[in-house]
């Protein structure tokens, strides 16, 4: 099932060329995104769904095979889920952090 | 989509390299409820901006790159607005470090930090001597406020670091520091300079440590950490005197922004000018961009240079040169020169930008 995805309230970001700074201040991991992970981090911000987010992904890299990009979102999405770092809802969130992030 | 590890000094390397200031010291006031003898404010009663020129201010910082704020006074927590500030930042996902006494710290605010994931909160504490702290505070009970709060956020899971600035009168009681951080279970950062206050008046220094507690300290692998061969920077003049002036940043409580709180050249102020505008095009920081080690002409001929680690903002400061010798680290250097320690590479001098 589709769900809306947010930042997680324990993380800090910041987008420095193109690239995405990720620190989860409760466990202090630190990562890094490469470009279209990053591209994709800037569209987390508790409005959009996974497939959404990977709709605008499709317009984006329209070279690239569009199921392709759906799966490749879909599993990206779930690794930032399994470090904390994103949150999941079934309804988009509202709230301090989300809405300027 | 690979995600890598990296560090956090991966951020700050990259901050040097694009002049972006990924690590920013924001005063919020110079008001203060303790009355420290050390104190390196000359001025306590600047108020700070308003919430809403926060807000302002840490939107341009997002714009600029800024991944690190370190939230300052006076004491932060006089302000009766500071919790708001805390929020405005972390809601543009600012990682933020809070410099404090801890002694306006109550229940609500600390469960509140802990909801705010803020990143470390640092607590100044002189002694594990009630009384010796309490005279450095010159405020009774001081001691056992601060201890009080920290280990109610230490309860509720918030990092706390003591910052222990050294002195003649604590120096003796540097077991007892070391004792009460192992109880508490945290870190304690040591600094071995107390320095002049910012108009450059220097009665600060009677609380500097003698030359005999500065070599014993020195030779205490705990205190400061020391290498032992030298780091031959002296073969490439242009290594840069000090990263902070790529990638650091301050702003006083008026909004004046430095490239540091130690150095006390104003770039512009953000009132008038963005910060990030002022970070990247101000004349003044450009030309303290532009010190290289060839520059420091005194300091290429000095045998203590393989010892020294002179910081240019005390070197203005204390010496009025910033191109000159700062007498202070001359004094570090020659104790560090007696023991038979070098600083690390981190200390000072740093490789050009590549």
């Amino acid at each position: 099932m589709d769900c809306y995805v947010a930042k997680g309230i324990n993380v800090s970001c910041r987008t420095i060329d193109g690239e995405a700074f990720i620190f989860d201040q409760n466990t202090r991991l630190l990562l890094k995104l490469d470009e279209v992970g990053s591209f994709i981090w800037d569209q987390i911000n508790g409005t959009k769904t996974i497939g959404q987010t990977a709709k605008i992904c499709c317009k984006t890299f329209p070279d690239d095979n569009e199921e392709d990009i759906l799966l490749s979102v879909q599993e990206f999405i779930n690794d930032l889920h399994d470090k904390n770092i994103v949150v999941f809802s079934d309804a988009p969130f509202e709230g301090v952090m989300i809405s300027a992030c | 989509m690979p995600v890598d590890n990296i560090q956090l000094s991966d951020i700050t390397t990259l901050g040097k390299k694009n002049i972006i200031p990924s690590s920013v010291l924001v005063e919020v006031c110079y008001e203060c409820n303790e009355k420290c003898v050390h104190c390196c404010l000359d001025d306590h009663t600047k108020p700070g901006l308003t919430l809403e020129q926060y807000d302002d201010l840490f939107d341009q910082m997002v714009e600029a790159g800024t991944f690190y704020i370190i939230l300052t006074g006076g004491e932060p927590f006089v302000r009766p607005d500071f919790m708001e500030i805390v929020k405005s930042a972390r809601k543009r996902r600012l990682s933020v470090t809070i410099f404090t006494n801890a002694t306006l710290l109550d229940d609500e605010k600390i469960i509140a930090l802990r909801a705010l994931c803020i990143d470390e909160v640092h607590v100044s504490m002189y002694s594990a001597d009630a009384t010796i702290h309490d005279n450095i505070t010159r405020v009774e009970g001081s001691f056992y406020k601060s201890m009080a709060a920290i280990k109610k956020m230490l309860a509720v899971g918030i990092t706390v670091r003591l910052k222990c600035p050294l002195m003649n009168m604590t120096a003796d009681g540097i077991v007892g520091i070391k004792n009460l951080a192992k109880e508490l279970g945290v870190d304690i950062q040591y600094s071995t300079v107390i320095t002049a206050r910012n108009d450059g008046s220097l009665e600060t220094h009677q609380c500097r440590l003698t030359s005999a507690q500065l070599q014993a300290l020195l030779s205490d692998p705990d205190v400061v950490k020391q290498g032992t061969e030298p780091i031959y920077f002296r073969g490439n003049m242009d290594c840069i005197p000090c990263d902070t002036v790529f990638n650091g940043g301050a702003v006083d409580p008026e909004g004046n922004v430095y490239v540091c709180n130690q150095l006390r050249v104003i770039g512009g102020n953000i009132l008038t000018q963005s910060f990030g505008q002022i970070w990247k095009e101000s004349r003044a920081f450009q030309k303290l961009r532009e010190i290289r080690l060839r520059d420091l002409k005194e300091c290429t001929d000095c045998d203590l240079f393989q010892h020294c680690t002179r910081c240019p903002g005390l070197a203005f400061l204390e010496d009025g040169d910033i191109l000159g010798c700062s007498s202070v680290a001359k004094v570090l250097a020659e104790a560090r020169k007696k023991v038979g320690v070098y600083p690390t590479e981190a200390h000072i001098f740093s490789r050009p930008i590549t």
